[in-house]
């Protein structure tokens, strides 16, 4: 059995790094019987081709050693934790990659698993040196890991209606929000993105809270009510206002202008230009999120800006993939505020299009929200099929918004149906659609 | 195809505070409906009666949709004052009326919120909701009173019981509907519907969507046959058809539905998701 002896260092903006050796299953016999447990249930589920192994090694981990997840976070300094209804992954990515510039040696959940038991194998599972984490949580999870990571640095991008089957309302996710950054330490810090007043009202709770946003961008959904007290919010100057209980979103402290994919960044006593992969508003603000909590880590402005340009794709979202002579684009789009995301950032394209919807249970399984779509938007494309378990659904949602459509329910024939070969064509494709997408068509 | 009477302005459907009551999609009724008569010759549209503003009296029919706790509790707030004063004169002179979910509960008498606080409601149906400890969730299929299958998916903490005088929507044959033990759906006054199905529920069911269709437009002095005429390779049949088969029910045949021999799943269809979403 290995015995993982990892660096940690410990810093603090303005201060200079004291590296700690500790060996990080030092704590118990226990944990390192699970960490061996989940190590070996991981290279198992990976040889065998079912998967990342990504939520089981955590779980195992769990029931061999409860409490595991709290060791195993500590000494991890700085620890971040990166939660929202959309943008987690691409946060985590892109300020995982901010750190790593910095010299950080950086644990993070690159692939998606967000809940406790995928954060676990996350922290479990993690070989080699690491002195910091970067973990994306499931919004409903955030609340409730928050005791034991004890993070230093909490990000909150947005909140707003997803998987109503699950979570019910989005109210109750942001009050759960609040209590966490109410609890944290005073060490602990908080970056929003204050687009969505729930967010702020959660990051208002926190000790310190560093403010975020895209000049001009209307982003997000479900804003009418304010978030003390209920009633319909106003507006005052441009900004959400409770005529009420004079509720306000707060100052904010850095502010991404945007032209296209040109970002430029201002705040925290810096200034910094770069260029994104994405021009869209919601990539920007998660952009602008990752850069704040860089720079609020320490790491230098610049290099963090370069960092966060330099990330090209993050989880094959936006990534053009060739399969059987087209190009294929994947479009992750899984509520209605992400479908706004992402049909702001293919704005203008007149490909032909599929979109799936299958409506597991990482989706919701109710699809009523697809009617708060503005799918008017794809009338421009010469032909869009509806795929998916619930292609029908997808149809007639098609046809009652005037768009040209096509039914398939398989996805690879309807791939087929929507571009021919030589040419290119978007997916847009809830949470499970996606994932099968990726099997399909690699990406 | 019968046209509209040229010259008469377009069929106005409301949706009424949207802001406040659209945590559901349950804006798509409008849509639908609007669709479903455009498609048959008769202009429709579809207008947002958005919160503070008073409510029109003289739209055509009016859409209500499920809102979160204390978004609906605002929402309640207007419909009782003077913002609310259209909305509750069309009702009463008859107007076509669709409300779902949470706004099944604000019609009746009183319901409870989240937080167990009484909240009166527009006292226009005789029906009061409480409170329960677990939410009921998922697919559901009721029968309607003419034998008319209805598919939905239900997502609601309360519990509706029904005044002796009121006729549900449907009976239960999947699903909880009202409170799960009595097994009525909904609720059917005059030309108020009210039903905890989403879906939206006029998506799923063109049936019910056409029976209201031609209430507008008989309100309205147009001759409208019941059933209107059929839509080419109807979307909206196909999703019928799709999803009371996913559910375990039949087909449909000549308008109206019926039961394969294959008896009814028992009630119990609840979000499976204690641990949601395990990721990739």
């Amino acid at each position: 059995m290995h015995r993982q002896r990892a660096t940690i260092q410990r810093s603090a903006p303005g201060q200079s790094r004291t590296p700690v050796t500790v060996t990080l299953d030092a704590a118990t016999g226990r944990d390192q019987l699970a960490r061996l447990v989940a190590r070996t249930a991981r290279r198992s589920i990976r040889i065998s081709g079912r998967g990342q192994g990504s939520t089981l090694p955590g779980r195992l981990a769990e029931r061999v050693s409860p409490g595991v997840l709290a060791r195993a976070a500590k000494g991890l300094d700085p620890l971040v934790l990166v939660s929202g209804t959309n943008g987690k992954t691409t946060t985590t990515a892109l300020l995982s990659a901010a750190l790593r510039a910095a010299g950080h040696r950086v644990v993070t959940n690159a692939t998606g698993s967000n809940l406790r038991s995928g954060l676990t194998s996350a922290l479990v599972c993690h070989r080699g040196p690491a002195d910091c984490a970067v973990l994306e949580v499931d919004e409903a999870t955030m609340p409730r890991v928050v005791g034991d990571l004890r993070p230093n640095l909490l990000v909150l991008l947005n909140l707003s209606r997803d998987q109503l089957d699950r979570y019910h309302e989005v109210r109750s996710v942001g009050a759960a929000w609040r209590t966490a950054a109410t609890r944290l330490g005073s060490h602990a810090r908080v970056v929003a993105v204050d687009h969505d007043p729930l967010v702020c009202y959660a990051a208002q709770g926190a000790p310190e809270a560093v403010m975020v946003g895209v000049s001009g961008a209307h982003l997000g959904r479900d804003h009418a009510g304010c978030p003390a007290c209920g009633d319909l919010l106003g507006s005052n100057r441009g900004r959400a206002a409770c005529p009420g209980c004079q509720w306000q979103p707060g100052p904010r402290q850095v502010e991404a202008f945007r032209q296209g994919s040109l970002v430029r960044l201002r705040g925290l006593g810096e200034q910094v230009h770069l260029s994104l992969p994405v021009a869209s508003p919601g990539y920007a603000a998660n952009a602008t999120a990752a850069w704040a909590a860089a720079v609020t880590l320490g790491v230098d402005a610049t290099a963090a800006a370069r960092a966060i340009a330099g990330v090209k794709v993050v989880e094959a979202r936006y990534a053009e993939v060739g399969w059987r002579g087209r190009t294929v684009r994947l479009l992750l789009a899984k509520n209605p505020a992400g479908w706004d995301e992402v049909l702001a950032a293919v704005a203008g394209s007149e490909r032909p299009a599929v979109v799936s919807l299958e409506a597991g249970i990482p989706d919701g399984r109710d699809t009523s929200w697809f009617w708060d779509v503005d799918i008017r938007a794809l009338r421009n494309r010469p032909v869009v099929v509806a795929s998916g378990s619930r292609a029908r659904d997808v149809a007639l949602r098609l046809g009652v918004a005037g768009v040209n459509y096509e039914v398939e329910p398989r996805l690879d024939r309807a791939l087929a149906l929507a571009g021919g070969k030589g040419g290119a064509l978007d997916l847009l494709a809830d949470y499970t659609s996606f994932q099968a997408a990726r099997r399909l068509v690699g990406g | 195809m019968p046209p509209g009477k040229p010259g008469t302005a377009p069929i106005r459907i409301g949706i009424v505070f949207p802001q406040l009551l659209g945590t559901y999609g349950d804006r798509g009724n409008a849509e639908v409906l609007a669709w479903r008569l455009n498609a048959r010759g008769y202009p429709a549209e579809v207008v947002d009666l958005l919160a503070p503003d008073p409510i029109a009296p003289g739209l055509d029919a009016y859409i209500l949709g499920g809102g979160e706790d204390l978004l609906q509790a605002s929402a309640v707030k207007l419909l009782l004052g003077p913002e609310g004063r259209g909305l509750r004169a069309a009702l009463a002179g008859g107007a076509p009326a669709l409300a779902v979910c949470g706004s099944l509960q604000l019609l009746g008498r009183a319901y409870l919120d989240g937080a167990g606080r009484k909240v009166p409601g527009l006292q226009l149906l005789d029906l009061e909701t409480t409170a329960s400890g677990t939410r009921c969730v998922g697919e559901m299929v009721a029968r309607m009173a003419d034998g008319t299958l209805l598919t939905g998916f239900e997502n609601h903490g309360g519990r509706t019981r029904l005044g002796a005088g009121l006729q549900p929507l449907g009976t239960v044959l999947r699903g909880h509907g009202n409170n799960g033990e009595d097994h009525t759906e909904g609720v059917r006054q005059g030309n108020l519907i009210a039903t905890y199905l989403h879906g939206p529920i006029l998506a799923r069911n063109p049936a019910l969507a056409d029976m209201i269709a031609v209430t507008i437009l008989r309100r309205r002095g147009i001759d409208a046959p019941l059933p209107l005429p059929p839509i080419d390779d109807d979307p909206g049949e196909a999703l019928h058809n799709e999803r009371l088969e996913a559910a375990g029910f039949g087909q449909r045949r000549s308008g109206r539905l019926r039961l394969h021999a294959r008896p009814a799943p028992s009630g119990r269809d609840r979000a499976a998701a204690t641990e949601p979403h395990a990721g990739s």
